[in-house]
């Protein structure tokens, strides 16, 4: 193949690399954004989002199609409802100090995985997309001065994969109508601003930590829904989405939701080219190299404002 | 009536208040004074549920206010404008008027009638707070506080640092609350105000009081003032 249609393809690959990033460091920087915790447990809701997709499917069997979409609606009420119960349980006794959050968040961690493990058990488990149709793209070539389209052999996607590009797209609009459109999303933002001055205005502000520690593990597992149809579901995937919503937060600005969009756009396409035309290793070195540079260089993120 | 009791209160362990007792009177202003550190603001803070209390309590009416949870508090008419004005400064004049009357959405009023004191508020309704000038700030916070229509309005020096217009204004707004039967506790430092606005005067010194002022002894008694003030 050419470079220009190998080009196009690394990105198409890109972009749903960014797209699940985009979703998945939503929820971190919501959680980070509002309730100032650092979630290492985030990537955790992401494997049980995958895993909990695999049992809805497999125990609901029959089309593929009703299990995806069940799965689709339920996992991420299921995920998020956990996280919530979580957050009440755990991090409101500990009054969300943001040294003991970080080592509450290890240890929860740790017990999804391992009851994961002892649960669903070791192996990677399939499920089937709701569609999966493969789609030929053209490419174009100068011929006698003119543009003429052609299709090279390999240049194609699928739709699953392009509905999941949708999916998140569309997710992350009512995420940001939520937060900048309804009454529930000024009473998140006015907390993020000032908790005390919220309580004095009569937000309770702990259902509001509870809602968004729970909403942010939700869209964590909303994404591990859209992705399991093409990753497999196992006890150790939530490690690679966690490191990377990390990486994607702090270049975008913690706590800032279009910076995050839009770091997961810059690490999620280059992630997709570099790892097409070099390797997936080098691609995470220079992620890891790019946070490096912003925290010395840039601090407050690439899109986050700085503190006076 | 708001009623404090006996209270004391404090940071962690460091205790500040020490059997604070006073009154707050339907229509009336009583002005909350002291030197710096004397515990004005751990008072505010006391009675807005901010602080959990080490001894003592805070009535309204027949309310336990200190065994509410914080966010309760404002729920039984209590306005806040607290020092420094604290405004919720990435959200836009509109919105932090939203947050005041979250308690009391079903009074359209109340908006209507803040632009009305405030019409600088409506000029600037869908601008971000922390752009706005300081004075213009500190008329956000009140109107803030008044989307409530409280019972009880607590300002912690709502002048401080502003212009004379500025500071004017705020004193027009203050004596509108009081007129209509709100009872207004304010922290104030300038003895000028306290002697125009102040029906009464509760004197704090190292987080105890130390006497309570009738408006005609504060007339008589300047020097005890002005001791209390440190000027």
């Amino acid at each position: 193949m050419d470079f220009g249609p190998y080009l196009m393809l690394a990105t198409l690959e890109g972009a749903v690399t960014a797209a699940v990033l985009a979703l998945t460091a939503s929820g971190l920087a919501l959680v980070f954004g509002v309730m100032r915790v650092v979630n290492v447990a985030h990537g955790e809701f992401f494997m049980l989002g995958a895993v909990l997709a695999w049992w809805v499917t497999h125990i609901l069997g029959g089309s593929a199609a009703f299990g995806f979409v069940v799965a689709l609606i339920v996992v991420p009420v299921l995920v998020g409802l956990l996280a919530a119960i979580t957050d009440m349980t755990i991090l409101k006794r500990i009054d969300y100090d943001p040294e003991r959050t970080i080592v509450a968040t290890i240890g929860i961690l740790y017990i999804l995985q391992q009851v994961t493990l002892m649960t669903y058990g070791p192996d990677a488990r399939p499920v089937v997309p709701p569609f999966n149709t493969r789609i030929a793209l053209p490419w174009f070539e100068f011929v006698d001065g003119k543009i003429s389209l052609y299709w090279p052999w390999g240049l194609s996607i699928t739709s699953y994969k392009l509905a999941v590009i949708g999916a998140a797209v569309l997710v992350l609009i009512g995420l940001w109508l939520l937060m900048t459109r309804s009454k529930l999303g000024l009473l998140m933002r006015a907390t993020e601003q000032d908790r005390d001055m919220a309580l004095a205005f009569g937000i309770p502000v702990e259902r509001v930590y509870a809602l968004v520690f729970g909403l942010g593990a939700g869209i964590a597992a909303l994404a591990a829904v859209l992705i399991v149809p093409i990753q497999q579901a196992h006890y150790l995937m939530g490690h690679d989405p966690l490191l990377l919503s990390f990486i994607v937060v702090i270049i975008g600005g913690l706590g800032s939701l279009p910076g995050t969009v839009l770091a997961a756009l810059l690490i999620g396409l280059s992630d997709g080219i570099i790892s097409v035309f070099f390797s997936p290793t080098l691609a995470k070195i220079l992620a890891t190299l790019l946070v490096a540079l912003v925290l010395v260089f840039r601090p407050q993120g690439l899109f986050g404002a700085r503190k006076a | 009536m708001l009623r404090l009791e006996g209270v004391s209160a404090g940071y962690g362990r460091a205790q500040v208040l020490r059997e604070v007792s006073f009154e707050a009177r339907p229509g009336e202003i009583l002005c909350l004074v002291g030197r710096n550190g004397a515990g004005k603001t751990t008072t505010v803070k006391a009675i807005m549920g901010l602080l959990p209390l080490m001894a003592g309590a805070v009535r309204l009416g027949d309310v336990l206010l200190s065994d509410l949870a914080p966010h309760k508090v404002p729920q039984q008419g209590i306005g806040y404008v607290p020092q420094g004005r604290r405004l919720f400064g990435e959200l836009t004049v509109g919105e932090n008027l939203a947050v005041g009357r979250l308690t009391n959405g079903k009074d359209a009023s109340v908006l209507e009638e803040v632009l009305q004191l405030f019409p600088r508020l409506e000029e600037r309704y869908g601008q971000r707070a922390n752009t706005l000038s300081g004075g213009e700030q500190q008329m956000l916070a009140m109107g803030r506080a008044m989307c409530l229509r409280p019972k009880v309005l607590l300002l912690d020096e709502p002048t401080e640092g502003l212009q004379p217009s500025m500071i004017e204004a705020i004193r027009d707004a203050t004596e509108q609350m009081r007129d209509q039967g709100v009872a207004v506790v304010l922290v104030e430092q300038r003895m000028d105000a306290i002697v125009a606005l102040a029906d009464q005067v509760a004197l704090l010194e190292n987080g105890r009081m130390c006497g309570v002022l009738s408006r005609d002894a504060v007339a008589t008694e300047p020097k005890k003032l002005a001791h209390h003030l440190g000027v």
